[in-house]
């Protein structure tokens, strides 16, 4: 299968890039990892007219922590995350999430920046960043912009960013002594989208109180979805087998599934139930660990 | 530009089809994708670009249309023809080669996205006439391939696999090469190839060549 036709960029700047994207506005796509915008290329579709590669502009690749900050470029590739021992420490979660985002020469390809710009609630890191509160660092042509992960995603593949703006970073807080967090989904093979996912951070006072929780559910929802009720039922409590039921069961109640080759709504909710509540615990082991 | 609005609460989510699970083309406007009518294209569109890639060691320069893909560029105007597509959407890895030491699947990158970037694809892996590279002898030896569809693919991932982690366990080696798919589910045989070559790398004796068929 072939592309339709279209004009390839490859600026070497970031200024360049977004020069770029406002000639071009909205007929133009950037051009990560690809493996998302290639294959629907392929399929026709989509057709950009303009695709600007931004693989070849240089600082979006690291992954570093300053002060209680960690800072993930756009660039960073799934396997980077997959093998990075830095960030591994101190987010188990990203080594549960990237081993099941797609297979290993896709994650040698797919970014953290695409996965998120790309704007589909099937995608993986979407929960990730909800559980983590992490911030989306978007550069244009008027300068650097944070945005939270809760104000990211407004509609199936419609994203916060403008036309003329490029996701250069994510920013996570540091976790707090105490802080555990996991990542499950379920899937029907490798490279599959999730028929439900769940991620869970929780931090832990030293008797046991749950002092954080942040939970972000996959493709149970039009939008990547914050289970808020079920992170409230987390919050200021010990977390007994009882609570977590709660926190799971509301987690089951308040996503919005769609019926599907992967089954049925009733289905999808009862799995979001599941995995909450497993993801529930294994952060909780991990937090006092 | 428009501002995109907050969709409804409730819903359904991504409808997807049944072939390749691609999200289905979405309502215009929305987010910024556009499918301009082809006649309508600006005179820019599809212009040649100049690359130079090195392939297995070798530097050559094509002028290609930037949506040819990788793939088509080793296959069609490099003929080596070793590289196989298999799926054409990236789930079955027979077009597994290296790009810059990385195993990646050539059929969902541009030739383009390639330039100044060194390949390493099934032909380079031993010279005609040399002897076998431990990888080619682990699957000779093993009979790790039936139809050999899938075997250059396995073979350049098992690359990286045993670069990155020497001496892999067998689970390691199932999950390292998940993103291959074998359609003569001869996978046993294909993890004790991969087996026989690490031990070979690490100047190991292979445990056993004797094939398993179960």
């Amino acid at each position: 299968m072939i592309a339709a036709d279209f004009n390839y960029e490859a600026p070497t700047t970031l200024d360049e890039a977004i020069s770029l994207l406002q000639k071009y506005g909205d007929e133009a796509k950037i051009l990560s990892g690809g493996h998302s915008l290639i294959p629907m290329m392929k399929l026709r579709f989509a057709s950009p007219e303009h695709i600007i590669d931004i693989n070849n502009i240089p600082g979006l690749s690291d992954i570093s922590i300053a002060g209680d900050t960690v800072h993930i470029g756009a660039l960073v590739r799934e396997a980077q995350i997959e093998h990075s021992a830095q960030l591994n420490e101190h987010f188990p979660i990203f080594a549960d999430v990237t081993k099941l985002i797609a297979d290993p020469q896709v994650r040698n390809m797919g970014t953290i920046g695409g996965n998120l710009a790309h704007g589909d609630a099937a995608n993986d890191h979407p929960a990730v960043m909800i559980a983590l509160n992490a911030t989306v660092i978007a550069t244009g042509p008027d300068g650097v912009r944070s945005i939270p992960i809760d104000e990211f995603f407004l509609g199936f593949y419609m994203t916060a960013l403008q036309p003329d703006e490029i996701l250069t970073e994510i920013q996570i807080p540091m976790p707090a002594a105490g802080t555990g967090s996991a990542y499950h989904k379920l899937e029907r093979k490798v490279g599959d989208y999730a028929t439900a996912g769940a991620a869970v951070q929780l931090t832990l006072d030293g008797n046991g109180v749950c002092t954080y929780a942040g939970i972000g559910l996959t493709n149970v929802n039009p939008l990547p979805l914050r289970a808020e009720r079920s992170e409230a039922a987390l919050l200021g409590k010990t977390l007994t087998d009882e609570v977590i039921a709660e926190a799971a069961q509301f987690a089951a109640e308040d996503c919005n599934p769609s019926a599907d080759l992967r089954g049925d709504e009733e289905y999808k909710r009862a799995m979001v139930g599941v995995l909450v509540k497993r993801m529930i615990h294994k952060a909780a082991e991990r937090a006092v660990a | 530009m428009t501002t995109p609005q907050p969709p409804p609460k409730t819903g359904g989510g991504a409808v997807r089809d049944s072939f390749g699970d691609l999200p289905l083309l979405k309502q215009e406007g929305a987010g910024g994708w556009s499918n301009v009518a082809q006649a309508n294209k600006p005179e820019t569109i599809n212009m040649k670009k100049q690359i130079t890639v090195t392939v297995n060691g070798q530097a050559h320069t094509a002028e290609v249309e930037p949506r040819l893909l990788l793939v088509h560029l080793i296959r069609e105007n490099l003929n080596m023809t070793g590289t196989h597509i298999g799926c054409d959407t990236s789930s079955c890895g027979a077009c597994t080669i290296l790009l810059d030491g990385k195993s990646v699947k050539s059929c969902t990158i541009l030739a383009v996205q390639a330039n100044g970037k060194s390949i390493a694809t099934v032909e380079g892996m031993c010279a005609p006439g040399a002897p076998l590279s431990n990888l080619q002898e682990g699957f000779k030896e093993n009979h790790g391939l039936h139809c050999g569809f899938c075997t250059p693919g396995m073979m350049m991932r098992a690359t990286e696999l045993l670069e990155m982690n020497p001496d892999p366990t067998e689970d390691e080696i199932r999950w390292g090469i998940s993103g291959n798919l074998c359609r003569c589910t001869g996978y046993n045989n294909i993890v004790k190839a991969i087996q026989y070559a690490s031990a070979k790398n690490r100047g190991v004796e292979p445990a056993s060549t004797e094939p398993q068929f179960v």
